[in-house]
């Protein structure tokens, strides 16, 4: 199982709040202003229709009143209303009053179609229709119906009815709304004037041009009762109800909203009739479910977008850090060879290519360090290697006992004491440096005693310049030097030699030069190479001063030889007297250092 | 590469999921509460045509009135009269394999249509019942009733009897038929107003054929039973028919008759006195209140078992006011 990437999570996370909350603000603010739109076009659009059709029935119930209104003065009515009136000229008959009164009715809905009946009442019971051969009821007396009581008592005034199912006709039982005017002659009542009107015409109007959305349109007529309303039946029987209430009877359009239904009314000029149009814009927002499909479809296409891209960013962004990390943890667990491979290119990618630098670098630190610490121990081997040897102990020691066995008193308590000073010099756990004073000093004790030893054979020099007295060189480096000239130089010389030792700066170093006036090397030997060690024990000593100085400060330092063999010409180097017969000159050279 | 991404996706899973439940609270939340108008597919089976039958003419406007309100529409189909049951049946069956989301039921028979309106169940449509139950109410797979409570309407038709008819009078009770729930309903409430005080005689079955052959029916009962006072029909049509054979017999005004329903018809002989009352449904309000409920049903909401939508009175001296007028003359034009 891959470890859990907590930077993944919270880039993760955070890119799906983000995407979230965007979602979650754009989303019903889109849909609450999608509402505010529909209820605000929905309000203009009742306004608009409840215009329309109060036009409309206007138009129409206008129109009863004008037929009415022409009705009631035309001279043929009244005489055939006023019928037993002497005024009238006899020599028109009653059927002929009425044929042509008939006539003239049946021009008048003949015009117009949505005029059914047009009946004129006369106070004895005789009665003008505009259409042919019907009668009235026989199971009614029209004076006892409620509308031509309160005509009558209207006094000549029109009366639009609520819609009715006209039933004076014998045999037809229509839906009407109707206009009645009763006609008097001053006070005399001569008879009622109804016009009939299909309410198919009014309900039509209602009903067409409410059609879509979610509006209808109902009628509300004098005494509260419905002239028109779609749905009459259940609110008659309370199966629904409507909020009568927010009805305003006002000759401007008004509309009330109440719980997301807009309640628009009117009333119209010539009745006493309010028409309401009701908009129930809860649900035209909820008839556009395509809106919300769609807002949720984007919202939730956006979402997975939204998702798979952060998958996608958080992954690139922490798939190399991982890879950086994994390749961390090996390089901490010591695997210097440890490489971050990014193939992305970008900041992360810069990291790795430092931190692969980096582990490079230490690598070669390490390393160094390491070699360092190789030659340290060489070094520290090396040293030991240049202390005093058994071999020069125990011929001292030879020489002191013989010393002791011929008396020489002075010699041996000489000896000895020179002994023991150099014993103490080359055991002291002294620094690695030393003056170049201390180490003159010690490699003295050293040559009085092989001078004791070999008495005349051997005679030395020391040369010190002041200004080097304090310089600073690698201790035990001079002695071995030194034996190096005895053992190979003067020993073999049969008078004795001379061994000088100087030290001085040269430029910016410090040379020590031990040169004698010995056997001198070979022409092959001359170019003695310091760097190959040999198989002999005799060059042992010098091949490890070489090193031990080449190691502190490098190789430009060490120690350099110079030698004329046998039959050569004798060295002439400056510092030094011709006539001594140098042969041989080994040099120290180190920087010159004096802390 | 391919094994990566399945991890990631198994590590991520739970998130994608939060999101989607979080999509859908929030779909939720700003969704309007109310139902959604699915474009439901509802067939109503009636009991005859809506070809000038009033009744069933009102109750298709009222599924039309309430599924209007959803933008929907409702598919009626029915036998031509209400004697085929066979028919009937055939076309509930017919229904159940166009497999609409609900089948509104007005049962012909209670215990025929039993078995239909089970397999209609058993394709996973909804079943409600309207003007006539199946039989057997408890175990019936019926999901809603919408009627007039029939039992009601016979009790205030056989007031209506003792009302206008003196106590111990010879009286012939005419139905359809005994075997639609409703009329068993009507029956029984009839008769548990009029049993002890009048003479009943036994219920006429015209076995469901429309006024012509009622008009024979009826005027064979009256010769063989000259005495008869009253007649009590349980429907529109055999009221229409007792009327005509009780004026064939020149019985106007001497043979009290109450009736069920309406008609053009009906009012005339209302208006004239050969009819006395009738007591009458709202079937406007059935047809409606069927498809309302109907629509609940499928929006996953609960409903009553019964909804009662009431019976109403009609003498002459009431055609003509407000609620009446509705209900009598239901074709404006």
């Amino acid at each position: 199982m891959r470890r859990k990437s907590h930077l993944r999570d919270s880039i993760f996370l955070t890119s799906l709040f983000t995407i979230a909350g965007i979602l979650a603000v754009f989303f019903p603010l889109s849909y609450f202003l999608t509402t505010d739109l529909t209820e605000d076009n929905a309000r203009d659009y009742s306004r608009q229709l409840l215009g329309q059709i109060k036009n409309s029935i206007e138009f129409y119930t206008e129109e009863m009143i004008m037929v009415s209104e022409y009705l009631a003065g035309n001279p043929d009515v009244l005489l055939y209303l006023k019928g037993e009136n002497p005024l009238v000229p006899s020599s028109i008959s009653l059927y002929q009053q009425r044929a042509r009164i008939s006539a003239e009715l049946k021009a008048i809905s003949g015009t117009r179609q949505d005029l059914v009946n047009v009946i004129l009442f006369r106070e004895d019971g005789n009665f003008v229709t505009n259409r042919d051969h019907v009668g009235l009821t026989p199971y009614w007396d029209y004076r006892e119906f409620d509308w031509y009581k309160e005509t009558v008592a209207a006094k000549g005034l029109p009366r639009l009815s609520s819609s009715r199912v006209e039933n004076v006709i014998a045999g037809e039982h229509r839906w009407v709304v109707s206009l009645s005017r009763a006609i008097y002659d001053q006070d005399h009542l001569l008879g009622v004037l109804l016009i009939d009107l299909n309410f198919k015409t009014i309900s039509d109007i209602c009903s067409n041009l409410s059609g879509q959305t979610g509006a209808y349109v109902f009628i509300q007529g004098a005494n509260d009762e419905l002239v028109y309303h779609p749905q009459q039946r259940l609110i008659y029987s309370s199966v629904k109800s409507e909020r009568f209430d927010l009805i305003r009877r006002s000759e401007s359009i008004e509309s009330v909203t109440s719980d997301g239904i807009i309640y628009s009314s009117v009333k119209i000029q010539s009745a006493d009739w309010v028409i309401v149009s009701v908009t129930d814009t809860r649900q035209m927002v909820q008839v556009s479910p395509l809106v919300v499909v769609t807002y949720i479809g984007i919202a939730l296409v956006f979402a997975l977008i939204a998702l798979v891209v952060s998958l996608k960013a958080s992954k690139r962004l922490t798939d190399p850090i991982l890879e950086l990390k994994n390749s961390m943890q090996h390089f901490q667990q010591g695997d210097f060879d440890a490489k971050a491979e990014i193939t992305v290119t970008n900041e992360i990618a810069e990291l790795g290519e430092q931190f692969n630098t980096m582990t490079l670098q230490i690598k070669t630190l390490v390393e160094h360090e390491r070699l360092i610490e190789e030659q340290k121990r060489k070094s520290e081997i090396q040293a030991l290697q240049s202390q005093i040897r058994p071999h020069f102990l125990y011929n001292t020691l030879e020489s002191i006992i013989w010393m002791a066995s011929s008396g020489e008193q002075d010699k041996v308590v000489e000896m000895t004491s020179s002994l023991a000073k150099l014993m103490r010099a080359s055991a002291s756990k002294a620094r690695e440096l030393v003056t170049v004073q201390m180490e003159i000093d010690y490699v003295s004790h050293y040559l009085r005693i092989q001078k004791m030893r070999y008495q005349d054979k051997l005679q030395y020099e020391i040369e010190i310049d002041p200004g080097v007295q304090h310089a600073r060189m690698l201790r035990l480096t001079l002695q071995p030097l030194v034996e190096n000239a005895i053992y190979h130089g003067i020993k073999p010389l049969r008078d004795g030699g001379l061994i000088l030792i100087r030290a001085y700066r040269a430029g910016t170093e410090l040379h020590v030069d031990v040169a004698d006036n010995g056997v001198g090397f070979a022409p092959d030997a001359q170019s003695l190479s310091l760097e190959a060690s040999t198989d002999e024990g005799e060059s042992i000593g010098l091949h490890n001063v070489h090193d031990r100085i080449q190691l502190l400060f490098g190789k430009d330092f060490g120690v350099t030889v110079r030698s004329a063999g046998p039959g050569q010409d004798l060295l002439t180097e400056s510092g030094y007297d011709p006539a001594a017969g140098i042969r041989t000159i080994v040099s120290i050279r180190l920087p010159l250092v004096f802390e | 590469m391919h094994k990566k991404i399945d991890r990631l996706f198994l590590f991520y899973w739970p998130w994608l999921l939060i999101g989607l439940v979080l999509s859908a609270l929030l779909t939720g939340l700003f969704l309007p509460l109310r139902p959604r108008p699915y474009p439901y597919r509802i067939i109503a089976v009636g009991k005859a045509s809506t070809q000038g039958i009033a009744f069933w003419y009102s109750i298709a406007e009222g599924m039309a009135a309430a599924a209007g309100e959803f933008q929907m529409t409702v598919d009626y189909r029915s036998p031509d009269d209400e004697s085929e049951v066979d028919r009937q049946i055939d076309i509930v069956y017919q229904a159940i394999a166009e497999k609409p989301d609900a089948i509104i039921l007005a049962a012909l028979d209670a215990d025929r249509l039993v078995e239909p309106a089970r397999a209609a169940r058993a394709a996973g449509i909804t079943v409600v019942m309207v003007d006539s139950a199946l039989a057997d109410v408890e175990k019936s797979p019926q999901q809603s009733f919408v009627a007039t409570n029939n039992v009601l309407a016979g009790q205030q038709l056989g007031e209506l009897v003792i009302q206008r008819v003196r106590p111990g009078a010879k009286i012939l009770m005419v139905s359809p038929s005994t075997r639609g729930d409703s009329l068993i309903g009507r029956e029984t409430g009839v008769r548990a107003v009029i049993q002890g005080t009048f003479d009943v005689l036994p219920t006429l079955d015209t076995g469901g054929q429309l006024s012509d052959d009622i008009y024979h029916q009826v005027s064979q009962a009256l010769a063989d039973h000259p005495d008869v006072e009253a007649i009590v029909c349980l429907n529109e049509y055999t009221t229409a028919g007792s009327a005509r054979a009780i004026r064939g017999a020149s019985l106007t005004g001497k043979v009290t008759l109450v009736g069920f329903d309406s008609s053009e018809e009906l009012i005339d002989y209302l208006e004239e006195g050969l009819l006395s009352a009738v007591v009458i449904q709202r079937p406007f309000n059935m047809g409606y209140l069927s498809v309302a409920r109907t629509i609940d049903l499928l929006n996953g909401r609960k409903v009553e078992p019964f909804y009662d939508t009431g019976s109403i009175v009609i003498t002459k001296d009431n055609i003509y006011t407000g609620e009446n007028q509705k209900l009598l003359f239901p074709f404006e034009d």
